[in-house]
């Protein structure tokens, strides 16, 4: 993705038309709409209205600001109650459970409030003080199911940070979060990247010395990448075995230093 | 700590010049036709609030509206459908332009990001950096940029996104009362 140019197709819709590695030119129509409480910005060939629909839908089912959605009924839910939920909530519930089995405990959608099951669609409240928030997988998963719905070919989803691509080099930038700016990072060809902010007033915190650290995840999926951020976090490990089982890769930011394993 | 996991590279290993970046989504042209697409004309029309409704607006939404507003008014056989208004907002380190429309039947359009930049930094609140955007931002789109802004700080200002499409239909619904969209 070395240069860019404008252009545009017979019903006068803009291109960016990016120079894609090996000196093929691809043709991607680039959109940007507000989802998931941030800025998604999504390029592909085709498929973009359908994703951001899909985008709609999953975020009306997972919020847990909605409670009209799964999480805001569940979390109104009496104990020994059940609910039956979407189709993506029970995915991604059973997705978070396998990684707080994995984990042992260190990722928890419930974050220790209390208990809860889920038996195919049947959502139960197992304990009447258990609260689901599933702000540390849900962006993640959601952005894997909307690059799923866009056209083969060279695309990207970025979901205010947690994106996926394939099949073109994107230049990822760090913002400094001070006194704004960016420089540039890494160049993500295949796959997913995630990054969290922890911190003294962020929902999750760190272990370790660091007080406050943007923690980036690159991952085969995004929900993966999203999840495994906070067990890097909270265990403050960059070399923590479930990254390795997953195919996953972590750094920790502060300022404009960034570290990985393989760096120090 | 099993391991020094969290210790970082000497300050400054990784440091690279700031650098600002920009992407061009759409002109405002091609918001308008994606908010109504059934619509065969559009007419761009420039307005002045009266006093009494702006400050009752103002205080009704608990945000600043500006007396003068440009509205692109969509219609189809002659017949007005709806308008759109392209605006924009001033994050943090960003500022994102927004096109959002209302349909005459009350329907409140999708809304589509037109633009965004990002700035070196403090310049956002500069009045030279605001002023090189200025007309600009739209219709003589700036290069379009490539890069992904990584670290989720658009958050915060897709809240004011919101704030400016909550404002910019308000302000569409009072014309449209006052009948000044015919």
């Amino acid at each position: 993705m070395s240069a860019a140019a404008a252009g545009a197709d017979d019903r006068g819709r803009r291109h960016a038309v990016i120079d894609a590695p090996g000196g093929l030119t691809k043709s991607v129509l680039r959109r940007a709409r507000l989802a998931l409480g941030t800025l998604v910005d999504i390029g592909a060939g085709g498929g973009i209205e359908r994703a951001f629909e899909l985008l709609a839908e999953i975020e009306f089912e997972l919020s847990g600001f909605n409670p009209g959605g799964d999480i805001g009924r569940f979390n109104q839910l009496s104990g020994g109650e059940t609910l039956r939920v979407g189709p993506h909530t029970a995915a991604v519930l059973a997705a978070a459970h396998a990684l707080t089995v994995e984990s042992r405990g260190l990722f928890d959608v419930a974050q220790g409030t209390g208990a809860w099951s889920l038996h195919g669609r049947e959502l139960r409240k197992d304990s009447s003080s258990a609260r689901i928030d599933l702000g540390g997988i849900g962006k993640g998963y959601a952005v894997d199911r909307c690059f799923e719905a866009l056209r083969a070919g060279a695309c990207w989803v970025n979901a205010g940070g947690d994106l996926r691509v394939r099949g073109i080099e994107l230049p990822v930038v760090l913002r400094n979060e001070r006194s704004g700016g960016v420089h540039p990072w890494m160049v993500l060809r295949e796959g997913a990247l995630a990054t969290s902010w922890f911190g003294r007033r962020a929902r999750s915190r760190l272990s370790g010395r660091v007080r406050a650290a943007h923690v980036s995840v690159a991952a085969p999926s995004c929900m993966l990448a999203d999840a495994l951020t906070k067990v890097v976090a909270r265990s403050g490990r960059l070399d923590h075995p479930l990254l390795e089982r997953h195919g996953a890769t972590a750094w920790v930011h502060q300022g404009t230093a960034s570290s990985t394993p393989a760096l120090e | 700590m099993p391991r020094p996991a969290w210790s970082l590279l000497p300050a400054g290993a990784l440091i690279a010049p700031g650098a600002a970046f920009a992407v061009d989504y759409m002109t405002a042209d091609q918001a308008q036709a994606a908010l109504f697409p059934e619509a065969d004309h559009f007419e761009t029309r420039s307005f002045t609030l009266p006093e009494a409704d702006r400050a009752r607006l103002q205080s009704k939404l608990a945000l600043t509206v500006r007396p003068k507003w440009v509205v692109r008014v969509a219609s189809k056989g002659g017949k007005v459908i709806g308008a759109v208004v392209v605006d924009d907002v001033i994050g943090k380190f960003d500022r994102i332009t927004f096109a959002s429309g209302l349909g005459l039947d009350g329907q409140v359009r999708e809304v589509e990001i037109v633009a965004y930049r990002e700035s070196h930094g403090a310049e956002v609140r500069q009045e030279s950096w605001r002023k090189q955007f200025a007309g600009k931002s739209a219709d003589a789109p700036l290069r379009v940029g490539d890069d992904i802004a990584n670290i989720s700080g658009a958050t915060l200002s897709c809240t004011h996104v919101a704030d400016g499409v909550r404002r910019t239909v308000a302000v569409l619904s009072a014309l449209q009362h006052s009948g000044a969209l015919r």
